[in-house]
């Protein structure tokens, strides 16, 4: 048996039964038994008015330590890149207390097993597409922490446990949108691969729309966190939605499928404050122009959200340059080209072919007579017969006669065509980065040179090694 | 010795295969008859983390600090017995909720500690616990109470005690359990 005075906590009652359980504890060393009198109703009294302050809290813990904490002058602040940091002490480092907000509710069950599946389940079919597939993301759920940062304990929670599906209008409709991009594909060879580039939820229910007629290569290279810059737990909530639909696309695909790269358009988003976001931004990676004739793509379609979106991000104007060089066709879609018919019945007709889940159908240029002028505006393969003169197309339409421009940005070199870097695995070259992209501050020890934590809203010394706040020296 | 009191109470969806109901049930009751410090605040630690990272299901909670000794007293006794005497769990099972027919099922975890009244511990908690009466019930302030309970330094928590209804899933809180007079003390978490 313990010594008592090593565990001075004496459990003194316990339930233990289907409807509750739980524990009463005693430390009897700084408190007598209550005389236990007969039980008041639950009455709530509110307490009185105070602003909360963050000295107040500080305050708090400082008082808890003694003199014995050393200065700040111990330690130096670090950048280490953010993902190396999360798959070492786990997917929400330097966050481990904090939550991640879900937007968009599903009715759907949910089969929290899948999540294991996540990884095996996005993998392109075709075998020659893997290499340039990022698993990333897909192994964000299952990931458990290989080391614990020395002054910065906290708990660990895995993402497979905090992580919900989501289903929002925005990837309803842009689900829609696929399909209905992918309609004209299907069953025609024109050499094309889709780079779909909307935010990741909505790529993510674009590429599930379109999964029937294009191998989907997910290039998600980073894992979310509490703090994140790119909101990835959403992109990973939306992929848990439409996993069962992908598994199915994958059976009803053609073997030789063209492929279609899907990238999440908030991945450059703007960072400028360090000691409260987390960087977990990074850059696309496509196949070099070399790599693209072995695919069997000799063109390349540009899906963006809008019409006034037809300029490529930054991280991929070097590609684009090199694709026009290598004479791969480059060309821009609005995924808001594809629309319903605007005088669509709210109900199919009786006997409509369309399944009502996927009612009303979407076209290019908002109805079934323009569909078919898709191939006017982006003459990727042999016109089919026409019906009549082009309609009115109540949708803005632009991107057809994109062509890629040199720009020198921080992500692009401005001279794509003198092939900057090195050509990678991938056989993308390297590109340009802004300093400190893509990493976390993390605090190192002067003395051991270890780990002690991230540098995120921080206050009070970083010396704490005796198992966090308010833990006790007795423990 | 003079005490003050902080507790706390959600009531939060029960889904099936909950790993936030699985969690709490584990740490219900500690690691033993016997705990010494570091312990303690392990157990809290972790259920004020779990609770923290599924905020987003709870949907009622109260919480309370008072630093009137007699007061401390007094409802630290009560939070007892609404453990000892069983009052708020089933006693029969609700069985499995149908997803869709939106009938929900929902778990409450509790915790109430008796603080040295004036311990470094007690300040703390009470900064923590100082909140706009606007925010009383908003779901940050409950995340704000979750997180500060990592301020707890058991050398100053004279008794504590905590309970999970349900343990078994099968005995998940009904909505219409929670219409019951017994319950109308939980506010709604905005």
């Amino acid at each position: 048996m313990s010594d008592p005075n090593q565990a001075p906590f004496e459990q003194d009652a316990r339930v233990d039964k289907p409807g509750i359980i739980g524990a009463r504890w005693w430390q009897k060393s700084v408190s007598a038994v209550p005389d236990l009198g007969r039980r008041d109703a639950m009455t709530k009294v509110l307490l009185g008015v105070g602003v909360v302050t963050a000295a107040g809290v500080a305050l708090g813990v400082a008082s808890t330590f003694k003199s014995n904490t050393p200065s700040d002058d111990d330690y130096r602040v670090e950048a280490r890149s953010a993902l190396d940091m999360q798959k070492q002490y786990g997917w929400s480092f330097g966050a481990t207390s904090e939550n991640l907000t879900f937007d968009g509710n599903t009715t759907q069950p949910f089969d929290r097993a899948a999540l294991d599946r996540l990884a095996s389940d996005m993998r392109p079919a075709r075998a020659d597409l893997v290499p340039f597939a990022t698993p990333s993301l897909w192994e964000a759920p299952r990931a458990q922490p290989t080391a614990q940062p020395a002054a910065d304990p906290g708990g660990f929670t895995p993402l497979r446990d905090v992580l919900r599906p989501i289903f929002t209008p925005k990837m309803d409709l842009a689900y829609r949108q696929g399909k209905a991009l992918a309609s004209l594909f299907k069953g025609t060879a024109t050499g094309a691969m889709l780079v779909i580039d909307l935010p990741g939820p909505e790529s993510i229910a674009f590429a599930a729309g379109a999964a029937e007629v294009f191998d989907p290569v997910f290039t998600f290279d980073n894992w979310p966190h509490p703090r994140g810059v790119v909101p990835a737990h959403l992109t990973l909530a939306s992929a848990s939605y439409y996993q069962p639909r992908f598994v199915r696309a994958r059976e009803a695909r053609p073997k030789n499928a063209p492929p279609m790269f899907v990238l999440d358009r908030n991945r450059l988003r703007p960072y400028t404050d360090d000691a409260n976001q987390f960087d977990n931004r990074y850059t696309a990676r496509l196949p070099g122009d070399h790599a693209l004739g072995p695919l069997g793509v000799s063109r390349v379609l540009y899906v963006v959200p809008t019409a006034l979106d037809v300029l490529e991000l930054d991280d991929l104007n070097d590609d684009f340059i090199l694709y026009d060089a290598a004479r791969i066709n480059v060309k821009v879609v609005p995924a808001a080209s594809f629309a319903p018919e605007a005088d669509a019945p709210e109900h199919p007709p009786l006997k409509s072919s369309v399944d009502p889940a996927d009612w009303p159908p979407y076209f290019y240029g908002g109805s079934a007579a323009a569909h078919p002028f898709f191939w006017v505006d982006y003459p990727f393969r042999e016109l089919p017969k026409l019906a009549g003169e082009r309609p009115y197309m109540p949708v803005a339409l632009a991107g057809s006669d994109y062509v890629p421009k040199a720009r020198k940005t921080p992500f692009s070199s401005g001279s794509a065509l003198g092939l900057v870097g090195t050509p990678d695995a991938g056989g993308a070259s390297a590109r340009p980065r802004p300093s400190g992209f893509g990493t976390v501050p993390v605090i190192i020890g002067l003395g051991t040179g270890a780990l002690l934590g991230a540098k995120l809203s921080r206050s009070g010394t970083w010396n704490r090694y005796s198992g966090g706040y308010g833990g006790g020296s007795g423990g | 010795m003079e005490h003050a009191i902080f507790a706390l109470e959600v009531c939060a969806r029960l889904d099936a295969g909950s790993p936030l109901q699985r969690a709490l049930r584990g740490l219900a009751v500690g690691y033993g008859p016997r705990m010494n410090l570091q312990q303690k605040w392990r157990q809290y630690r972790d259920a004020s983390s779990v609770l923290f990272n599924h905020l987003s299901l709870v949907e009622r909670g109260c919480w309370d600090y008072f630093d009137d000794h007699a007061r401390a007293q007094r409802d630290f006794d009560m939070w007892t017995k609404g453990m000892t005497t069983e009052e708020g769990a089933r006693q029969t099972p609700s069985g499995s909720p149908d997803p869709y027919r939106g009938q929900p099922r929902y778990l409450t975890f509790t915790m109430a500690f008796l603080l040295v009244q004036g311990s470094p511990t007690d300040d703390a908690i009470a900064a923590v616990c100082k909140v706009p009466e606007a925010d009383l019930w908003k779901r940050a302030t409950f995340g704000r109470l979750l997180q500060g309970m990592g301020y707890l330094n058991f050398a100053s928590v004279a008794a504590d005690v905590s309970y999970l209804i349900p343990r078994d899933e099968g005995f998940g809180l009904t909505a219409q359990d929670l219409d019951a007079p017994k319950f109308h003390y939980l506010r709604q978490v905005e």
